[in-house]
């Protein structure tokens, strides 16, 4: 077992903060709920970075920490009530659908989609998140890109 | 962005217009972090810049030269600080099980330089302190670095004339190789083996021993001669053989889930996928945490080790690896003369091991892998050189 330096995640912490927070926010479902899984998923790397092997990139280490406390949060909200806060132009019915869509993809497809255009990783980084192959990456995000084409294909017939 | 997804994504969650706060990181941490006392394990501490009073003068070139004048010389205050880690005495029920329970104390007030050497990576220092059990820490930093490894051994009263290992740090960038550790009185001198046949003297201070390697010297051997000459023991050395840290290895090619477990710590997942030079992968993922083990399967492969809750309140202890294809049983065996089955599925398995296996007395003891006709393929000790 390798442990990490504290100097190593404080250097990936503000180099990456930005890449975090909003993919982050993107799981929980809002931007407070990123930020405070981002500050508690680092909090939690730093208590327990002795557990960190060195057999990949201290960032692909780190994402599931962040992620899960995304996802908890996720978890712990309540749910917004169905027409409260009805969408009042065209671009935000279009938004709105393509929420409905994103919420219905498979949870590893959506994961990669953040993780493809919030923190702009690439296939390997990925892949490294998630513990899945680069190819399945690509499967995947091929996948989530048919579903969500459908989806609001199906939602403007 | 080009693609419709990523547009319509990026508009969804606009960027965030926050900033960084690190501080308020290390509060949340509350910093204390358990660490596990191990036979051979390194640590990285980050302790302030140390001002020695030493002048290095910029033409001692490459070639592993020793700095005599370090050695002996009393460690500065934050160097004691790092060495005084390797008392933390992590989690005693882990430590129990992997045969580390240690109940030492670093005597910091001896700290004391042991090598300044000259390396690929820059002059790379080492204090040492012993252990009230007879062992030692190592505490290392190169160059100006803001963070060193700390390590900290004490022999097994059956492991042999030494202990030691060859390994690799990553600084700066740059990387340093070596190989080092712990001789008993009956080790008069050490040396290092290549791939290439030749040897190189190895340094020992007092129990301590090391071997700065420079690029294209491939360790093969370490070799401990007595004070006649005879060698009175001979290690393996490749990288990462006794412990500390593996030259990674990653899969090749795509990865297939073979077993979920439910556990105390969450879901634990298996998976295989190829690995380069014929090795085969194993993937073992808990929730914030991941073990990636490659290797060539001649008969049974296996690793042993906790995984951690995301907020380090519990943890499991998993066996898992791959057997190959002739082996069609593998049983656990432990210290109180339990056995107990392991179901392979798909050459590959892994066992969650109940607690009541953790204690003394009761710890597990070997892996047997039998054949078809009960014969068997192979059976290896399962005594963890580390986490």
């Amino acid at each position: 077992m390798k442990g990490a330096d504290l100097d190593e995640i404080e250097a990936l912490y503000r180099s990456r903060f930005h890449a975090f927070v909003r993919t982050a926010a993107a799981v929980a479902g809002d931007d407070d709920s990123g930020l405070e899984a981002v500050q508690e998923g680092f909090a939690t790397a730093v208590r327990k970075r002795s557990t960190y092997r060195g057999e990949g990139s201290l960032e692909a280490w780190v994402w599931p920490i962040v992620l899960n406390e995304a996802r908890d949060r996720l978890r712990r909200r309540t749910p917004a009530v169905p027409g409260a806060s009805e969408p009042t132009d065209e671009r935000e019915t279009k938004d709105e659908e393509l929420r409905l869509a994103l919420a219905a993809l498979p949870e590893r497809q959506r994961l990669v989609a953040f993780l493809r255009y919030y923190a702009d990783l690439d296939y390997e980084g990925i892949a490294s998140v998630l513990g899945i192959a680069p190819g399945t990456v690509a499967a995947t995000l091929n996948a989530a890109h048919a579903a969500l084409r459908e989806h609001l294909e199906g939602v403007r017939s | 962005m080009t693609d419709p997804l990523g547009d319509a994504l990026h508009r969804l969650v606009p960027a965030v217009a926050v900033e960084p706060d690190w501080a308020d990181v290390l509060a949340r941490a509350d910093a204390r972090v358990p660490l596990h006392r191990n036979r051979r394990v390194w640590y990285v501490i980050a302790v302030a810049a140390v001002v020695l009073g030493i002048l290095v003068s910029p033409a001692l070139g490459l070639g592993d030269r020793i700095l005599d004048f370090f050695t002996g010389s009393p460690a500065p205050e934050p160097v004691k600080q790092a060495l005084a880690f390797g008392t933390n005495a992590g989690d005693p029920e882990i430590d129990e099980l992997m045969h580390q329970q240690v109940d030492s104390k670093v005597i910091v007030g001896q700290a004391h330089g042991l090598l300044a050497v000259q390396t690929p990576a820059g002059l790379l220092r080492i204090w040492g302190a012993p252990t009230s059990d007879g062992g030692l820490c190592t505490y290392m930093r190169v160059g100006g670095a803001s963070s060193g490894w700390l390590s900290c051994e004490t022999p097994a009263s059956d492991s042999g004339p030494f202990i030691g290992s060859a390994d690799e740090r990553n600084e700066g960038g740059k990387t340093v190789r070596f190989v080092s550790g712990q001789a008993r009185d009956e080790v008069a001198s050490m040396e290092l083996r290549l791939v290439d046949g030749s040897t190189l003297p190895v340094r020992m201070v007092g129990s301590f021993f090391f071997r700065a390697l420079f690029p294209g010297q491939e360790p093969a051997a370490l070799v401990g001669r007595d004070s006649s000459g005879d060698v009175v023991s001979e290690l393996p050395a490749t990288l990462g053989n006794l412990g500390g840290v593996l030259p990674p290895t990653y899969p090749t090619g795509p990865s297939h889930q073979v077993f979920v477990l439910a556990t105390d710590i969450g879901q634990i997942t298996m998976e295989l996928a190829p690995g380069p030079d014929r090795k085969r992968c194993w993937i073992v993922t808990a929730e914030t945490s991941q073990s990636i083990s490659c290797r060539r399967v001649r008969d049974l492969e296996f690793d042993l080790g906790p995984y951690y809750n995301p907020e380090q309140t519990d943890r499991i202890v998993l066996v898992s690896g791959l057997v190959d294809k002739r082996v069609r049983s593998l049983r656990l065996e432990f210290e109180d003369a339990e056995s107990v089955a392991i179901p392979i599925v798909q050459r590959s398995f892994v066992y969650e091991l109940p607690k009541k296996h953790w204690k003394t007395g009761h710890r597990p003891t070997r892996l047997v892998a039998r054949g078809s006709g009960g014969e068997i393929i192979a059976h290896k000790r399962v005594v963890p050189d580390g986490l």
